[in-house]
């Protein structure tokens, strides 16, 4: 046996906890990304729309991880997620003229006082999230015992990504959303509405985020902190992938997936400095992101 | 100089004197005030000079960040933790972590300056961010997210400790003084000039021969120096430093302080300051959980209401460089 092999086999289970990690990254950063793209506007208080729906799971999922209960979970989600989006929008639209550093101030001054009242309501408890009832079991994969959930979370953001390539490349929305990460103004020149458009996203966006939230209930719990680390994350998956790219979110989510697992498990001592090293050799090779477009920089 | 041949500037005293008047004001709070008011003012002061590293930053270079804490924490850690291995001494350690603090900006800013728009706040915050995770990380050296406690008094010079609160503050408002004095010379040299011009129209710098990304990269190297020293002198203050120092949440209170000051006043910046710590140290017991949520609906309110902060409120009727310096290039990039 090879030693690629033998390394494969000795580190599948880690692959595969970064493959699930990794998409859940990407149901995250995918609406920070084309937020970013469309808006220019840095969302700072993504993050802490995670940790709501991880709280949101907390709280309405049974002990038991009933089905009902994980339903409930995702429509409340859905519907905090949108209608914080529209009102973000809102809240930001009001400061369009006065540039990038306010708007991410205001951002700032919301993740701020969302996550002290996460705190507040919550407690400085971590929390754990049953997975459902039915995949709370485990598989068995080259002989390891492998939670079910996982595969299922893996599968779910497999079939967001598919979503989103088609919607994006496929329909009409799609290419309006994508002439308008390219160049917003020619798309309000040509008579399409484009304020309908960035409501839409940033909606859901947010809602994504939410869900992500609840989805990575059972992997990462509920505590205080959260939200800025996945904030951090989510942002560095964004800067890899491009701003604007929802394939480059894909990308980038995958790859820090697998460096931050893979990290955490052969090196734990250089972990953190691995995802900014990822992403500086990233910047370095192509300073506007893998799939973002040059004239973003320089 | 002939004081009648000067433009009526509206000054009151002469520029000569502002100096020594100053060095006076800044001596006298301790035969005046308090232990417990000197010591606040001890903390405005040491936090208002990561703010004015701000402002050469932002105000000046154009370049914005959410992420200054991070240099403030890596001063503040090297201070705490040469402070029990290698020296004691206050102006030493200042000076390290002013070389520590340009080290790790110099180190990090090279990738700043390869990007541009909203990617540069991202990168500033992500590196921000990164600093602190390692502090949490790094248990065995940084006390991981407990922080650093055991720190030794600092001295001043050899047999002169820095434990009275007078003596602390003296040589914590002469660092500040003269560090303002620094950045108020570079914000005023060639250099400071050049920044600005980078600030208000990079292209047409650039036209002219200068290499802009070097200026930029100078500019956060140097004001990582400055926030490093500040956090050196925060140590030397409280004798503790923790992850949350660094933090989020600090270059939240510090970029607050400066919009409340006005992103490009020194003044403004220990203005703001003041407003912060005064306000944050008021808060009463019950609410100390909730100064972040106090604290971000602060920052709402600002940013909608006070486009330049106070010192943009104070005197409309003087003229100001255009308000929208920082923003406004920026956004003209998209089209």
């Amino acid at each position: 046996m090879s030693v690629a092999t033998q390394w494969f086999d000795a580190n599948l289970i880690t692959v595969i906890n970064g493959l699930a990690y990794g998409l859940l990254l990407y149901t995250l950063a995918v609406g920070l990304s084309l937020v970013f793209g469309m808006l220019n506007l840095l969302n700072l208080a993504h993050g802490t729309l995670f940790l709501a729906g991880a709280y949101v799971a907390a709280v309405v999922v049974a002990p038991s991880g009933a089905w009902l209960s994980w339903v409930l979970a995702l429509s409340i989600a859905l519907a905090v997620g949108a209608l914080a989006g529209v009102g973000l929008t809102t809240m930001t639209r009001l400061l369009t003229r006065r540039g990038h550093m306010a708007e991410a101030l205001l951002t700032l001054g919301i993740s701020l006082a969302g996550s002290s009242l996460l705190l507040w309501i919550f407690g400085a408890d971590v929390r754990s999230v049953p997975a459902p009832a039915g995949l709370d079991g485990s598989v068995t994969i080259l002989g390891n015992p492998y939670p079910v959930y996982r595969l299922v979370l893996i599968g779910f953001g497999l079939l967001i990504a598919l979503l989103a390539e088609v919607i994006l490349e496929r329909t009409m929305m799609g290419a309006v959303v994508r002439a308008i990460v390219a160049d917003a103004d020619i798309v309000s020149t040509l008579g399409i509405d484009t304020r309908k458009i960035l409501y839409g996203v940033l909606a859901v966006g947010s809602a994504l985020a939410v869900v992500a939230g609840v989805l990575g209930g059972p992997m990462l719990g509920a505590a205080p902190g959260l939200d800025g680390h996945v904030l951090l994350i989510a942002l560095v998956v964004v800067v890899i992938g491009g701003m604007g790219s929802a394939r480059g979110a894909l990308i980038g989510g995958l790859l820090i997936g697998q460096v931050q697992t893979l990290g955490t498990a052969l090196a734990p001592e250089v972990a953190p400095f691995l995802i900014f090293g990822a992403m500086a050799l990233v910047l370095v090779v192509r300073p506007h992101g893998l799939l973002g477009r040059a004239e973003a920089t320089t | 100089m002939n004081i009648l041949e000067r433009p009526a500037t509206g000054a009151l005293v002469p520029p000569l004197l502002v100096p020594p008047l100053l060095v006076l004001a800044a001596a006298a709070p301790p035969f005046l005030l308090g232990p417990y008011a000197v010591s606040t003012l001890t903390q405005i002061l040491a936090f208002s000079l990561m703010v004015m590293s701000i402002v050469l930053l932002m105000g000046i270079a154009g370049v914005p960040t959410i992420g200054q804490a991070g240099f403030f924490g890596v001063g503040g850690y090297v201070t705490a933790l040469l402070a029990g291995h290698l020296t004691t001494s206050a102006p030493t350690l200042l000076v390290i972590s002013a070389a520590a603090g340009a080290l790790v900006a110099a180190a990090t800013g090279w990738l700043l300056v390869r990007v541009r728009g909203t990617y540069v706040l991202m990168l500033t915050l992500a590196i921000g961010e990164l600093l602190a995770l390692v502090a949490i990380a790094r248990v065995s050296l940084t006390g991981g997210s407990d922080g650093l406690a055991n720190i030794p008094a600092l001295t001043l010079l050899p047999g002169v400790t820095l434990r009275h609160i007078a003596v602390v503050y003296w040589y914590i408002a002469g660092a500040v003084l003269l560090m303002a004095a620094l950045i108020a010379l570079l914000i005023r040299s060639p250099f400071g000039r050049a920044l600005r011009g980078v600030r208000d129209n990079e292209p047409r710098m650039r036209a002219l021969g200068y290499s802009t990304a070097l200026y930029k990269y100078a500019a956060f190297t140097v004001s990582g120096a400055f926030a490093g020293v500040a956090g050196s002198l925060w140590v030397t203050q409280t004798l503790f430093i923790s992850p949350s120092d660094m933090s989020f949440h600090t270059s939240a209170l510090a970029l607050l302080a400066l919009i409340v000051g006005g992103s490009q006043s020194l003044w403004g910046a220990v203005a703001g300051s003041a407003l912060i710590i005064v306000a944050q140290n008021m808060l009463p017991i019950s609410m100390q959980g909730l100064g972040p949520l106090v604290l971000g609906v602060v920052l709402v309110v600002v940013v909608y209401t006070l486009p330049d902060g106070f010192a943009g409120i104070r005197n409309p009727l003087r003229r100001r460089p255009p308000a929208a310096v920082t923003a406004e290039p920026l956004r003209k990039e998209r089209v």
